[in-house]
């Protein structure tokens, strides 16, 4: 019997459209279910436009694939959601991340994997898009919707049966209490300025060339050509550049494709994040690349009500990380361009991080006592200075801003595995001094080097690592040193991410977007404070929870945090692309002058 | 139906399948692929960890070996002493041993002997390797060898295939043949002189 612990165990389905417009919430259609133990069967058309309760048992374990789509649709019939789910999907993802062959994380890839018989894709394309077209439907696309429904209910029971041997059902359950916060999080939807948007979307093309203007004649990179209707990279004035800034013999090069072929500059975003923060005269040139190469049309889905909307993609990253489209969710998008989202009126947009996740989480893993109490002395990085005799007792972020920078470069370089080479590079520091550094760090926090061996030592022999609440990397020998060391720290701070957002959703809190470390909330003006502490309270609770009573601190200074209408969010980066678009609007004969 | 039979010439040899097949003594076995492809000689890769085999029978020590180009040449002892200084100076006192390398092949791992903290390190490495798994790193600082043992314990490789006389002359067969060099004009010495 599957899941004997439950009485009742109900497979289920539900389709639905968002009215022709992506962005909007969803329109159930309707509802295919399956109770196991009774061999009960549902179907229910749910497109009638009257109220229609729930026909399934409230204390089932509910067994779905993708499950916040399916909560996303009990919200918008008015139904609670129900207390116990295991989403196939994510633990789907758990028993084959890191797994070396390609594997695709549909329902039907999910099938074929476990060599299980599965409806053809182009079918299941074509029901989708007539679904997705919206009502009326006539009796017999019904039917026919009823029927495709039941072969995904019949997909996910065998993908069960096949699955279930694996599965750990308390850890399953409890990732499953986070499709019910992911769903919540998707029906909010982050406020947007749509105004503004449209704006901005209508001289987009014209914005861009701009845009390219003005930052190539403010720094000079001359890394941007302009063509017959806009404008090229060049990578050729890219590597001038390079040879201009003294980089060229640092700077990552690509394989070429074929032999005979010139090498190009490696130009990824992260590293070119990466570099831009060791060389900071080309963090403009990364923001432009970020918003031209990633941003060929400004397009986010936001629904009729004036909210972003898009699928937070859960467990989608190794470290089971959330991983939304970058060029769906306005969180992703450019620094600049976050500053899209505005909270509705008498309302604030609060965004409430933890503060030093990575050296926190580390700590409490290893258990380095040196590096608990550093952590818990208030910052982290003045802390390490002063136990390597470099930052003196009295020193704080005001009196010593610019070494504590430093150390925070060493404290989290360490984290990720860096090598003195780059450290060096980082800090503009000799190599002796940078490896005098690791071997400080070394002697500072002993217990946590220990630790990040073992981790990459259970690695290597163990072939898989977990976290507490049992997310897997598989094939984990296979990875980089790097990133094993790294995985706790990312693995676990997700951990508590979705428990924090399981906890603020649970506790009403309305809570519009995760990212990394951060949530970020709306709420009415007079509960801004309320919101603020109870969000604290949250991150308190789900980091004691999962790192053995070790609480990490979230930054929730009101005016750090909020961010009340009409002042528009601000990431504290790139504001000045942000003022550009704002002129241009304004040249325009758009009404967003100083102070708007 | 003209000259098309496929039918083989009554009395040819040259068409007979059961005169072509190969002997099975000759065959690429499975087992023969392995001894001539997976192991390789080598020193411990710095994040690798490794163990040595216990047994006697896969550890060669004291012989004379010089390496050029992952090329590696074993000298007898009755050679070496007839050769002049200067060619003697490229050949090393080595020790080589089988040794299992976590998620990867087996090397036979060459020790070079020398008056050095590098080479005491590393033999304190090698007998560790001997008991249990160690992972062996260059402390260039130090001009030395460091090793370090896992935190846990962890279960030895499976010696199976590499378990008896027979199998540690064939890998030694394997790696080493056509590369003895046993005569004092062997062109591998010549060249060393400058003359090839």
């Amino acid at each position: 019997m599957i899941f004997p612990t439950y009485q009742e165990v109900v497979v289920l389905d539900l389709e639905f459209h968002t009215d022709m417009v992506d962005g909007n919430k969803p329109v159930p259609v309707c509802l295919c279910a399956v109770e196991l133990r009774s061999g009960r069967k549902h179907r229910v058309w749910l497109d009638t436009g009257q109220r229609i309760p729930n026909p399934l048992p409230a204390d089932a374990l509910y067994v779905a694939f993708t499950a916040s789509a399916e909560w996303g649709c009990f919200l918008a019939l008015g139904w609670d959601l129900p207390v116990f789910i295991c989403d196939l999907y994510a633990e789907f993802r758990c028993l084959t991340n890191g797994r070396g062959q390609i594997i695709g994380t549909s329902l039907i890839d999910a099938l074929v994997y476990y060599r299980s018989p599965a409806m053809p894709k182009s079918y299941k394309q074509d029901m989708r898009d007539r679904i997705l077209q919206g009502g009326p439907y006539n009796s017999e696309e019904q039917e026919d919707i009823l029927d495709y429904c039941m072969a995904d209910v019949d997909g996910t029971l065998v993908l069960l049966h096949a699955m279930e041997g694996g599965i750990n059902l308390a850890a399953a359950v409890e990732r499953g209490r986070y499709t019910k916060a992911v769903a919540r999080m998707e029906w909010s939807g982050i406020p947007i300025d749509v105004p503004l948007l449209g704006a901005l979307q209508k001289h987009w093309a014209e914005f861009r060339k701009e845009l390219v203007a003005k930052v190539e004649l403010e720094n000079q990179y001359g890394v941007y050509k302009p063509n017959k209707s806009s404008f090229s990279f060049n990578y050729k004035a890219f590597d001038a550049l390079l040879v201009r800034e003294g980089l060229d013999g640092i700077w990552q090069r690509t394989k070429p494709t074929r032999p005979g072929l010139a090498s190009r500059a490696y130009l990824k975003d992260d590293y070119l994040k990466e570099m831009s923060e060791m060389f900071p005269r080309l963090v403009p040139l990364r923001a432009l690349r970020k918003t031209l190469s990633g941003m060929n049309s400004l397009e986010p889905p936001v629904g009729t009500d004036g909210r972003n909307r898009s699928s937070i993609r859960a467990f989608a990253a190794k470290t089971s990380r959330n991983q939304p489209r970058t060029r769906e969710m306005i969180m992703c998008f450019p620094a600049w361009a976050r500053s899209l989202m505005r909270a509705e009126p008498g309302h604030a947009l609060l965004y409430v991080d933890l503060s030093s996740a990575e050296f926190g989480i580390a700590a409490a893993l290893s258990q380095d006592p040196a590096m608990m109490e550093d952590y818990r002395a208030g910052d982290p990085y003045l802390g390490y200075g002063k136990r390597i005799g470099v930052v003196p007792q009295e020193g704080t972020k005001a009196t010593h801003g610019a070494l504590r920078e430093r150390l925070k470069q060493v404290c989290l370089g360490v984290l990720y595995g860096m090598g003195a080479e780059t450290l060096a590079l980082k800090l503009d520091i000799s190599l002796e001094d940078a490896q005098k550094l690791l071997r400080l760090h070394r002697r500072a926090y002993p217990r946590y080097w220990e630790y990040a061996d073992a981790v990459v030592e259970a690695a290597r022999f163990e072939h898989q690592i977990w976290t507490a609440m049992d997310w897997r990397l598989n094939d984990a020998h296979c990875e980089k040193t790097n990133s094993l060391r790294n995985f706790p720290m990312q693995a676990t701070c997700a951990d508590i991410l979705r428990l924090a957002c399981c906890l603020a959703t649970e506790a009403g809190l309305e809570v519009v977007a995760p990212f990394h470390d951060a949530l970020l909330l709306h709420a009415p003006l007079q509960k801004v404070d309320e919101s603020l502490e109870s969000m604290s309270g949250c991150w308190s609770r789900a980091s004691a929870a999962l790192l053995g009573g070790f609480e990490l601190r979230s930054d929730v200074s009101r005016k750090k945090a909020a961010f009340e209408y009409p002042r528009r969010y601000e990431d504290g980066r790139q504001a000045d692309f942000f003022a550009k678009a704002l002129a241009f609007l304004t040249k325009r004969g758009y009404p967003y002058g100083v102070g708007a | 139906m003209t000259g098309t039979s496929s039918a083989p010439l009554p009395g040819s040899a040259l068409l007979n399948p059961a005169a072509l097949r190969i002997p099975t003594a000759a065959r690429h076995t499975e087992q023969r692929k392995r001894y001539s492809s997976d192991v390789r000689i080598a020193k411990p890769k710095p994040d690798a960890w490794v163990t040595i085999h216990p047994d006697q029978k896969f550890h060669w020590e004291n012989l004379w070996a010089y390496e050029k180009d992952k090329s590696f040449y074993l000298l007898t002892p009755a050679v070496y002493d007839e050769l002049e200084d200067s060619v003697q100076r490229v050949f090393a006192e080595c020790d080589f041993y089988l040794a299992a390398v976590l998620n990867d092949d087996p090397i036979l791992w060459m020790v070079k002997h020398s008056d050095t903290d590098y080479f005491r390190t590393m033999r304190g490495a090698v007998e560790a390797a001997m008991a249990g798994w160690v992972q062996v790193q260059s402390n260039q600082r130090s001009k030395r060898y460091d090793f370090k043992q896992p935190q846990a314990t962890y279960p030895t490789p499976d010696w199976s295939e590499y378990a008896t006389p027979d199998d540690a002359q064939k890998l030694f067969t394997t790696l080493f043949t056509d590369r003895v060099i046993d005569q004092t004009g062997h062109d591998v010495l010549e060249r060393i002189r400058g003359r090839k």
